[in-house]
């Protein structure tokens, strides 16, 4: 499970840069050719450039998801395996997404590395390394991700997408998905669940309806509420935060605004219960105005999602009204900072680790 | 001691030096010297030598991903905790260790 949750962690760490990349160019061309009247062919080229990149995140994710498991000789395995869950070779089969990319990944490493322990003899060693470990794995990435993959997970993976289409276009159930989103990235502020709704939103990132970029603006308030909210509220109430918090304010406050909700985490230690608490309320008020109202955005880390918003006022206020909501919140379930103990993170449990050589 | 240790965390932006400076601070406060080798989003910064690898009396790797070049650390004592426990509780993890080696 460990060796799991490393992989996919593994695989999201090498695929960002792209999303990145492909995020902001598509958001970026985007908005100069609807702001400009006149064509810009370069423009356009580059957008659908940006397109084509944004298709291979699915093969870059599981190339390196099998690299953490397999190591160098698993990644290409990999990559024809997650190129697959994008794109289905196979007439009558659908993409497989993410959920296929995963399992490409997994598939990938684990056949590398049980190949890497047979035993051949020498002669046979090199052959083994550099043409059974590509071909054969290739091979059978292929024939396991064209065939039962691409057919059932493919379906699995448009059942799930038509409903979450279908939800986030009543507003009586968007709202909720955006509160979830929201409220999971807000959780453990750039950690695992919060991983798992981005993961999401990448996975309908493409999809023709625009769900992707409407689930992306859900996740803002539970992106950057958290930073700014606590940034805020230490400066407000500066007699129920630390001497160090309040320093950390400023730099706080700038990581919300461009997106880093990791910068919410020492507050969130020194008071995990009332910091997270009013951060997820916040941030889930924020994202049910977002998706409530059918806010999209093809923008990426905090503000510079803004100028893409299809809704710039609803845009700012959802994060405003989190904000506020979140500020007030700590505010008023916060103790005064003298009637806290030393930091209380010594929690010794959780180191129960061996030295290895 | 001579600690050396690795962080490394998914986004490579944040927890990477959270997790170095609370390394560097909780063996420092202990008497060690310490180096920390970050992996994060551009790549190996403050790497750690050869020298420094052989003269090490513990590795601490600090991470949530694969860390890369890790032929380095073979045949070295260490111990692999998530980043999270570095920047909790790299006091009770240094402490640990020294009972452990003890």
């Amino acid at each position: 499970m460990k060796k799991f949750q490393q992989a996919l962690m593994t695989g999201v760490s090498y695929m960002l840069p792209l999303i990145v990349f492909s995020g902001m160019t598509i958001a970026l061309t985007g908005m100069i050719s609807q702001s400009v009247q006149s064509d810009f062919p370069a423009v356009a080229t580059l957008n659908g450039f940006a397109w084509m990149m944004m298709d291979l995140i699915p093969a870059i994710f599981a190339a390196y998801m099998a690299y953490a498991i397999g190591d160098k000789a698993a990644i290409i395995p990999g990559f024809i395996g997650g190129y697959i869950a994008a794109h289905p070779p196979v007439e009558g089969t659908s993409a497989s997404g993410f959920l296929g990319a995963i399992l490409a990944g997994l598939i990938a490493g684990y056949v590398v590395l049980f190949i890497r322990k047979i035993k051949v003899p020498l002669f046979l060693d090199s052959i083994k390394k550099t043409l059974f470990i590509p071909v054969l794995t290739g091979w059978l990435l292929y024939v396991i991700m064209a065939y039962p993959i691409a057919y059932f997970v493919g379906a699995l993976n448009d059942f799930i997408i038509d409903n979450l289409i279908t939800l986030s276009q009543a507003p009586q159930y968007a709202f909720l998905l955006g509160a979830i989103l929201s409220a999971m990235c807000a959780f453990d502020m750039g950690g695992p669940i919060g991983k798992i709704a981005i993961t999401f939103v990448f996975a309908v990132w493409n999809d023709p309806s625009g769900l992707g970029f409407v689930v992306n603006a859900a996740v803002f308030p539970g992106i950057m509420v958290p930073a700014l909210s606590v940034g805020i509220a230490s400066l407000i109430a500066r007699n129920k935060y630390t001497e160090d918090e309040i320093k950390m304010a400023p730099a706080s406050i700038l990581s919300g605004l461009v997106g880093i909700t990791e910068s919410t985490l020492p507050y969130a230690f020194r008071d995990p219960l009332r910091i997270v608490g009013a951060n997820m309320l916040g941030a889930s008020i924020g994202g049910a105005i977002m998706m409530g109202f059918g806010v999209s955005t093809a923008g990426v880390s905090g503000v510079f999602g803004m100028p893409m918003a299809s809704n710039l006022g609803i845009f700012i206020s959802a994060i405003l009204i989190g904000t506020v909501i979140s500020v007030t919140t700590q505010i008023l379930i916060k103790k005064p900072v003298d009637e806290y103990t030393e930091f209380a993170g010594a929690d010794d449990e959780d180191l129960d680790f061996d030295i290895t050589l | 001691m001579k600690i050396v240790a690795v962080t490394a965390c998914a986004t490579g932006v944040a927890h990477t030096f959270m997790a170095k400076r609370a390394i560097e601070d909780a063996a420092k406060k202990r008497g060690h010297e310490v180096k920390v080798e970050t992996q994060g989003a551009t790549g190996i910064e403050n790497g750690l030598t050869r020298k420094e690898l052989e003269e090490a009396d513990i590795l601490i790797l600090a991470t949530d991903i694969k860390l890369a070049r890790t032929e380095r650390f073979e045949n070295i004592k260490k111990v692999t905790i998530p980043v999270a426990t570095a920047i909790k509780n790299a006091n009770g993890v240094i402490k640990k260790i020294e009972e452990k080696l003890a």
